[in-house]
C-alpha cells in the first residue's frame, strides 16, 4: 500500500513542507482572518477579544471560531505569554489543507496515474493553494472541505457506498457552514454524486448533511446565539439591503480581469490547459464556472471570493497538462512536466499582485506581538493607525488596557490621558505628537519601508500607569467609529 | 404554484423579521429649548450622559435623524474645549447613524470624518456615504468625488455602479451631472504624470 502511494506520500511531504514554512510566518491576506475568525476563537478561550461590527450585527456564524479555538486553547494552556497560539493554528490549517492534493490526486485517478500524480502535485506546489492553506479564513477552510467532497461524489457515483455518502453529506453541509456563498458549486457536487446508484446513497448523503447542519448549528447554540440565523442575516444585509456595496462595487467582469492580473503571463499558460482537462472533467469546469457566476451577480467583489473557482480551474489545467503533454509527445517524463508546474506557479507567485501577499501584515500584525511583549507594559495607546480594528488581542496577547486615540485632537487627548499608558503604536512622523517622555523601540519593516510608510512603530516611556481608560477604550471607540 | 404563495408570504415576513433586530420604542419628543451643555465633556462627561443629553441621545438612538445630527453637530462645533472626550468617534457614530437612515448630511459629515488620510485610497465606508451625498446633489460632495478621483484615491472598478446611475439624464440636475462625469472621465494615469 504504502509503496503502492510511494510517489504521492513524497508530494505530499512536498506540501507539507511547503505549508509548514508558511506556518512559521505572520502573514495574513485579509483582515478577515483575524477579526473574523481569530479574533472570536481568541475570545472563547481567553474572554479577551476586539468584537468587529460583524458580530453587533449577528452575520457571522461560530463553527469556525470553535473549531481555530481548540489550538489556540493548547498553546495557551502550554505557553501563555508566547505566540505558540497562533503557529499552532497554522499548522493544524496546514495539516488539514493536505487534503487538497490527496483530493486532486483522487480526482485525477481514473484518467490515468500520471495526470493523478500532476494533479496532486500542483495542488501541492501551486502558489494560490499553499498560501491560502494555512489561512484562517471562510474561502480557504472551504478548499479543504470541497475538494474532498468532489473527490468523493466521483467515488459515489461510479460506486455507491452509504458510508462515504453520509461524509459526503457531511463534508457539504460543512462547508456550506462555513462558506455558504459557495452554495452553487455544493449543489453542483451533490448532483455530482447521484449516479446510476443514487437511491442508495441519497438518503444517507441528505443525513450526513442534516448532520453537518447541526453541527454548525450547535456552534451557534453553545456560544449563545440562534442557531444558523446569521447566514439569514447575512444574506439580508450584503444582498437584500446591498451592505457589502459599503466595500466597493465592481463590474461583472472584474473576477476575470483580476485573475488575468494575478496570473500574470501564466494565463496564457492556464486557460487553455483548463479548457483541455475540462473535457476529461466537466463538471468541475461547471462546479468553477457556478461559483464565479453567482459571485459575479454580487456588486462586491474580492479575489478570495471565487478562490474555490480558481484552484479548481487549475486543478483542470494539471489535468490538461498530461492531455497535452502526451499529445506533443511520447516521452513519458513525469519529473519535466512538475519542474514546468513548479516554475508556473513561481510565475504566479511572481506577479506584481501576488507576490504583495507573501509580506502582507508582517508589520501590523508582529508590531501588536512586541507591543505585547514589551517589558514592564501597563497600558498601551494606539494612536493615528490608519484603519480600524488595528488591534487584535490574538497578537497582542495582555490584559493591559488598550486606548485609541486619532484625528486633529489626538495630541490634545493623548496628553490628556499620558498617565493611562506608557506604549504607543504610531506613525514613525507623529513621534513630535505624543506625550513627553517616549521614546522610539522600533518600527518594524524600517529596513525596507520609507520613514512616512513606517504606520507602527512603538515607543515607550518609562514609569507605571494610573487611572482608568475614561472615553478612549478601544472597543466602545471602534465601535463609535462603526468598526 | 401561485396558489402558495399567500400562504407562504407570512413563512417570508417571519424569516426577514428573524434577520432585523426589533427597533427600539421611540421615546417622547425632547423640550423644544434643549440646551446641551458643554461643561460636562469639559470635564470628560459625554453630553449624552447629562440630563438634556439623555433625552436627545434616546431619540436619536431610536433612529430620529435631527437628534442624530443635532448630537453630531454638538460634538463638532466644540474643538479643543473637550480632551478627555472621543469627540470624534462620537460625532462619527452620530452622522452614521443619520447616514444610515438616509441623511445626506450626515453622509457628508461622515466623509469628512472618516477619509482624513490623503495618503491612502478613501476608505470604502467613506466612500459609499460620498456616493450617497452626490446622489443627494450636494456640490461639494460632488466636487470632493471628483478630486479624490483625479487624485488617484479610488480604484475605478469602485464608481461602476455610480456611473451607471451618473448616465441616466436627470439623476441630478443637468450641470451638475454633465460636471461630475466630465470629472471622472478625465483619466487618472494622464493626471497623475502631469
Amino acid at each position: 500500500m504504502l509503496r503502492r502511494h510511494r510517489a504521492l506520500a513524497g508530494i505530499v511531504g512536498v506540501a507539507l513542507a511547503l505549508r509548514l514554512i508558511l506556518a512559521s510566518r505572520m502573514t495574513v491576506f485579509h483582515a478577515d482572518e483575524v477579526w473574523q475568525y481569530l479574533e472570536p476563537a481568541y475570545g472563547v478561550v481567553t474572554g479577551s477579544w476586539v468584537r468587529a461590527w460583524e458580530f453587533h450585527a449577528g452575520i457571522r456564524g461560530w463553527f469556525v471560531p470553535l473549531v481555530l479555538a481548540a489550538p489556540i486553547a493548547v498553546g495557551q494552556a502550554l505557553a501563555p505569554q508566547t505566540q505558540l497560539h497562533l503557529y499552532l493554528v497554522r499548522a493544524v490549517l496546514a495539516l488539514a489543507s493536505l487534503a487538497v492534493p490527496v483530493a486532486w490526486y483522487d480526482l485525477a485517478r481514473p484518467i490515468g496515474r500520471r495526470h493523478a500524480l500532476v494533479a496532486a502535485w500542483v495542488g501541492a506546489v501551486w502558489c494560490e493553494v499553499f498560501y491560502f492553506a494555512v489561512r484562517p479564513s471562510a474561502e480557504a477552510i472551504g478548499l479543504t472541505l470541497l475538494f474532498p467532497a468532489m473527490a468523493l461524489a466521483q467515488r459515489l457515483r461510479r460506486d455507491p457506498c452509504p458510508r462515504r455518502a453520509v461524509v459526503l453529506g457531511l463534508l457539504l453541509a460543512i462547508g456550506f457552514v462555513v462558506r455558504f456563498h459557495y452554495l452553487p458549486a455544493i449543489v453542483l457536487i451533490a448532483l455530482w454524486s447521484l449516479g446510476t446508484g443514487w437511491r442508495r446513497t441519497l438518503g444517507w448523503t441528505v443525513l450526513g448533511g442534516l448532520g453537518g447542519l447541526v453541527l454548525g448549528g450547535l456552534a451557534d447554540v453553545v456560544t449563545g446565539h440562534p442557531p444558523l440565523l446569521w447566514i439569514w442575516r447575512s444574506i439580508t444585509f450584503n444582498v437584500v439591503e446591498g451592505g457589502s456595496d459599503l466595500f466597493g462595487t465592481q463590474p461583472p467582469w472584474w473576477f476575470v480581469t483580476f485573475q488575468a492580473r494575478t496570473w500574470g503571463w501564466a494565463t496564457l499558460a492556464l486557460v487553455p490547459l483548463a479548457l483541455i482537462g475540462a473535457r476529461r472533467r466537466p463538471m468541475l469546469l461547471a462546479i468553477a464556472l457556478a461559483v464565479i457566476a453567482a459571485h459575479s451577480l454580487i456588486a462586491h467583489k474580492e479575489y478570495r471570493f471565487v478562490l474555490l473557482a480558481i484552484t479548481t480551474l487549475v486543478l483542470l489545467a494539471a489535468i490538461g497538462s498530461v492531455d497535452l503533454w502526451d499529445r506533443l509527445t511520447k516521452a513519458r517524463a513525469l519529473p519535466v512536466l512538475a519542474a514546468i508546474w513548479a516554475g508556473l506557479s513561481l510565475a504566479c507567485a511572481l506577479t506584481p499582485v501576488f507576490s504583495e501577499y507573501w509580506m502582507q501584515g508582517d508589520v501590523p500584525f508582529m508590531s501588536l506581538v512586541l507591543a505585547g511583549e514589551t517589558p514592564g507594559l501597563c497600558g498601551f495607546a494606539m494612536f493615528d493607525q490608519p484603519a480600524h480594528p488595528a488591534l487584535a488581542m490574538t497578537m497582542f496577547n495582555r490584559r493591559a488596557p488598550v486606548l485609541l486615540f486619532d484625528g486633529p485632537e489626538a495630541p490634545l487627548q493623548a496628553r490628556a490621558m499620558a498617565d493611562r499608558f506608557n506604549v504607543i503604536e504610531a506613525p514613525q512622523l507623529e513621534a513630535g505628537k505624543l506625550p513627553a517622555g517616549y521614546r522610539l523601540t522600533g518600527c518594524r519593516g524600517s529596513e525596507y519601508l520609507n520613514v512616512e510608510d513606517r504606520l507602527q512603530c512603538l515607543f515607550v516611556r518609562p514609569g507605571g500607569c494610573r487611572g482608568g481608560v475614561g472615553d478612549f477604550a478601544y472597543q466602545p471607540a471602534i465601535e463609535r467609529r462603526g468598526k | 404554484m401561485t396558489r402558495r404563495w399567500p400562504t407562504a408570504l407570512p413563512l417570508i415576513a417571519l424569516l426577514a423579521a428573524c434577520g432585523r433586530s426589533p427597533a427600539p420604542p421611540v421615546p417622547p419628543p425632547c423640550p423644544a429649548n434643549l440646551v446641551l451643555p458643554a461643561s460636562a465633556p469639559a470635564q470628560g462627561i459625554p453630553v449624552e450622559d447629562t440630563p438634556a443629553g439623555q433625552c436627545l441621545a434616546a431619540r436619536a438612538s431610536a433612529g430620529d435623524v435631527a437628534a442624530q445630527l443635532r448630537l453630531g453637530d454638538f460634538y463638532r462645533d466644540t474643538p479643543g474645549t473637550m480632551p478627555l472626550i472621543d469627540r470624534r468617534g462620537r460625532q462619527l457614530h452620530w452622522y452614521r447613524m443619520a447616514a444610515d437612515k438616509g441623511s445626506p448630511a450626515g453622509a457628508w459629515a461622515a466623509v469628512q470624518l472618516i477619509d482624513i488620510n490623503r495618503d491612502i485610497q478613501v476608505p470604502n465606508d467613506a466612500l459609499a456615504y460620498l456616493f450617497v451625498a452626490v446622489k443627494a446633489g450636494i456640490p461639494e460632495a460632488g466636487d470632493y468625488l471628483v478630486d479624490q478621483w483625479q487624485d488617484g484615491r479610488i480604484d475605478p472598478g469602485k464608481l461602476y455602479r455610480l456611473r451607471q446611475w451618473l448616465a441616466r439624464p436627470g439623476a441630478l440636475p443637468e450641470d451638475q451631472r454633465q460636471d461630475i462625469i466630465a470629472g471622472l472621465n478625465a483619466p487618472v494615469d494622464e493626471l497623475l504624470e502631469e
